[in-house]
């Protein structure tokens, strides 16, 4: 039998595939608190906050923020905040998931989105990103980022009273990058993420996508329709992973589900363009899930739902104890960061014992 | 009109706003990337109902400033540190330094309009166009911009972002400019407050501008009663010129408050602090390079910096010896404003029973921006002094080691100050805007928007 399954929750209303129906409102700290809770309590693993800076409808708070908010008002759900590389400064983006993760004790993540939503561009007019070079820049900051959060050492700060050494200046590190599109000089100004390196994310609908997440990504969110369909993105994901001499095990594989249970059809939920729908009773759900799991070798899924209410959701209530029951899922270590609980080793510091390595340069 | 009442920030350097403050005994050491720490403190000033919690920024580090501003040196990213304490308190405002120069207006835009829905009209801009030179380096730029470019940007910055926060899906922005084409509209609903607060500081003249038409709270920085009395004259008279009441805007200069029970314990905090400054030795009295106007301790700390500051030569005295009350009368005007503000702050002088030292000229020579020392009625005297003069519509307080300077300011000088009718007993409503009793402005419903001014 296939090994069992981690959980994730796309959040991501007014996205285009998702809404919420009139229970819940996006921007009330209530409400989102409430959602997180209830994920948490049904035994998601983390729970992805999607973004947009296109025309969307005003209905959602920008994601770093929103899981900034979030993270003290929980404590074991791992939270992963989206930001688009074809709109940030890299140093922005670098500092605000390295804060995020220790505000969260090292539950946060990054997932990491790129290219133009249109009419996105037309908000960045004069700094807009010409279209073809979008992965290149997303694979550049991604180089930058990691780079940055090794910046500081884990053994940076001493902040001995006695002697009034704050820090070991020998472990602080300028990373000194110059590429195609950035030159950043470094050290971060935050200390070393609890987690060493933000967990990243990354949604692979194409071989594009699936090139940068098999380079960058500990978590890959496989999105097309059929089952064949995902296991060609998978194995897209895992030859690019073994392309970048990574280990295939530190890719984790995450299948993402757009579930439809009884009234939802009623509620109008939008359809995704692509997606692997489930729907029907929580039995036939939990049924369709396991077929997927048998066809597909993955590590979990992504639970999209069609519509977001403040209610638990169905799949809470009903699928997930199914699937318990079934010993598909994970049973969940509560106390872990985020990576501990996916089963991801604290990266070590690629600038520790080595000597100060000469600058990179975009791929 | 409604009684004027003071206000009150907190500078939040977790470590303490003083050099050596995160050495004081019962300093939390690692407070920077501690949020429970963080919360509590905030909780703190929050049920001692003061207007904001300042969260400052820089977008570069450098480890060389350890001896001299660790709290400097790294933080939590302000968005993110900011939501989580709005997680944790209801009242106070939440102030987040960012600089338009390194940021996008509609990136910005959404930000503050997210955090002011997340905390329930508690949001607020400190906008700095940045000082910083080193920032450039992290950025892409080959140099860092100069003054005139930097607020060109950020005039135009501000009115976009003003702008996105008016804009809905029927008038949406379309600003084209200097130096941003936004279309608009956001893509988050106009904030509770409106505008979230705008909060800036500087002394040059394009930023007393920029102060005096964007910004409903200025923080300055002057250490002395008649400066900020100038500057306060000064910044209220440009305000007026765009329309602007007094009391639109509130002036808040710093105050490192050393407070205690008795002016004795006191003093002796205040010694105690300094005694962890690490002092350099003689011989370079130059200014140190290091961060411009950044540098609260930009000086050199020695004698020799004291020498050339004061026009007597002392380089070569003991630095735990009484100074020579000839020293006094030869020193030149500098000279004598140095001696009296160490007076005043350590209640010594060169003659009677309590000696100055010439340790205390160093400590003195470096120290920069107001500082009083006293027990909670000489504290509130002070407070009330600048507050009656109109040098201050209120203080950033400068905790100089946390927790326990901001515990002894709010169980000690705020009660004080409530008694004497100067500063609010319960918050007068939930949101920022509330607490400096601004309405929320109305959306200025137009396809485009020029720079106002």
């Amino acid at each position: 039998m296939a090994k069992p399954l981690h959980l994730g929750f796309l959040y991501a209303p007014q996205s285009g595939s998702q809404t919420h129906d009139k229970s819940f409102d996006p921007l009330s700290p209530l409400h989102l608190t409430g959602l997180a809770r209830d994920l948490e309590g049904a035994g998601f693993a983390f729970l992805l906050i999607d973004d947009s800076v296109g025309r969307a409808e005003p209905a959602r708070s920008e994601a770093f923020t929103t899981a900034s908010f979030l993270a003290t008002r929980t404590r074991h759900i791992g939270l992963i905040a989206a930001a688009n590389t074809s709109h940030v400064e890299p140093y922005n983006v670098t500092r605000l998931a390295a804060s995020l993760d220790h505000v969260t004790h090292g539950r946060a993540g990054w997932l990491v989105s790129t290219g133009v939503v249109d009419p996105a561009g037309a908000n960045y007019g004069q700094t807009a990103v010409a279209p073809d070079v979008h992965y290149e820049r997303a694979s550049e900051i991604l180089d930058i980022a990691r780079r940055l959060w090794d910046s500081w050492e884990d053994g940076a700060f001493i902040r001995d009273k006695q002697s009034g050494v704050f820090v070991d200046g020998s472990k602080i590190h300028p990373i000194d990058h110059v590429g195609a599109a950035f030159s950043v000089k470094g050290p971060l100004n935050v200390a070393r993420p609890p987690q060493g390196q933000v967990v990243v994310a990354h949604r692979v609908a194409d071989k594009r996508s699936a090139e940068f997440a098999g380079r960058h990504a500990d978590i890959a969110i496989l999105a097309a329709e059929t089952a064949g369909d995902i296991a060609a993105l998978r194995d897209n994901v895992l030859a690019a992973a073994r392309g970048a001499r990574r280990d295939e095990q530190h890719v984790l594989l995450f299948a993402e589900i757009v579930s439809v249970i009884g009234s939802d059809h009623a509620a109008g939920a939008p359809k995704a363009p692509v997606a692997h729908y489930v729907s029907g009773t929580p039995t036939e759900i939990a049924d369709q899930i396991e077929a997927l799991a048998n066809a597909v070798t993955l590590d979990g899924l992504v639970v999209a739902p069609g519509v977001v209410r403040s209610s638990p959701d169905a799949f809470s209530r009903d699928v997930i104890p199914e699937l318990v029951r079934r010993q598909r899922l994970r049973s969940g270590d509560r106390s872990a960061t985020l990576r501990e609980r996916l089963g991801l080793a604290r990266p070590g510091n690629i600038f520790e014992h080595k000597a100060p390595e000469p600058a990179s340069t975009a791929a | 009109m409604s009684k004027r009442e003071l206000h009150f920030g907190l500078m939040f350097w977790a470590g303490g706003t003083h050099p050596s403050g995160w050495r004081y005994p019962s300093s939390h050491a690692g407070a920077a990337f501690d949020i429970a720490f963080l919360q509590r403190v905030t909780q703190l000033v929050e049920a001692a109902k003061f207007d904001f919690l300042f969260l400052g920024d820089r977008l570069a580090s450098d480890p060389s400033l350890q001896t001299t501003n660790p709290s400097q040196m790294s933080r939590l990213e302000p968005f993110v540190s900011g939501a989580s304490l709005a997680a944790a308190t209801s009242h106070i405002g939440i102030v987040v330094t960012a600089n338009p120069t390194y940021y996008d207006p509609y990136n910005l835009a959404r930000m503050f309009a997210s955090l002011d829905h997340l905390s329930q009209g508690r949001a607020s801009w400190n906008l700095v166009t940045g000082a910083d030179e080193i920032a450039a380096g992290n950025f892409s730029r080959q140099s860092h911009w100069d003054t005139e470019r930097r607020y060109d940007w950020a005039d135009e910055f501000v009115a976009v972002v003003r702008g996105l926060w008016d804009s809905d899906a029927i008038t949406p922005l379309h600003h084209k400019g200097r130096y941003f084409d936004v279309a608009g509209p956001l893509n988050v609903k106009r904030p509770p407050q409106g505008h979230p607060v705008i909060l800036h500081a500087g002394t040059s003249d394009r930023s007393r501008e920029l102060g005096a038409r964007d910004a409903d709270v200025i923080f300055a920085g002057q250490a002395t009663i008649e400066s900020a009395k100038a500057y306060y004259a000064d910044v209220k008279s440009r305000a007026r010129k765009y329309g602007r009441r007094d009391a639109d805007i509130a002036i808040l200069p710093g105050l490192t408050p050393v407070v205690a029970e008795t002016t004795e314990k006191a003093v002796e905090i205040f010694d105690h602090l300094n005694s962890f400054i690490a002092l350099e030795p003689e011989g370079d009295g130059g200014e140190a390079s290091r961060y411009g106007s950044l540098g609260r301790m930009g000086k050199r700390r020695n004698l020799t910096a004291v020498s050339a500051a004061i026009g007597v030569d002392v380089s070569g005295q003991d630095r735990d010896a009484p100074v020579d009350p000839v020293v006094l009368a030869e020193a030149n005007e500098n000279g004598q404003r140095l001696f009296a503000d160490v007076k005043r702050l350590t209640r010594r002088d060169v003659k009677g029973p309590n000696r100055l030292t010439y340790r205390d000229l160093i400590f003195g020579h470096i120290s920069t921006g107001a500082v009083v020392v006293g027990n909670p009625n000489e504290v509130a005297d002070h407070i009330q002094l600048w507050f009656d003069e109109r040098a201050a519509d209120g203080f950033n307080i400068f905790p100089p080691y946390v927790p326990e300077s901001v515990e002894a300011f709010t169980s000690l000088v705020v009660p004080e100050l409530q008694r004497r009718g100067l500063y609010r007993t319960e918050y007068s409503g939930p949101t920022f805007r509330d607490h400096l009793g601004l309405a929320k402005p109305a959306a200025v419903l137009s396809g485009s928007r020029s720079l106002r001014g």
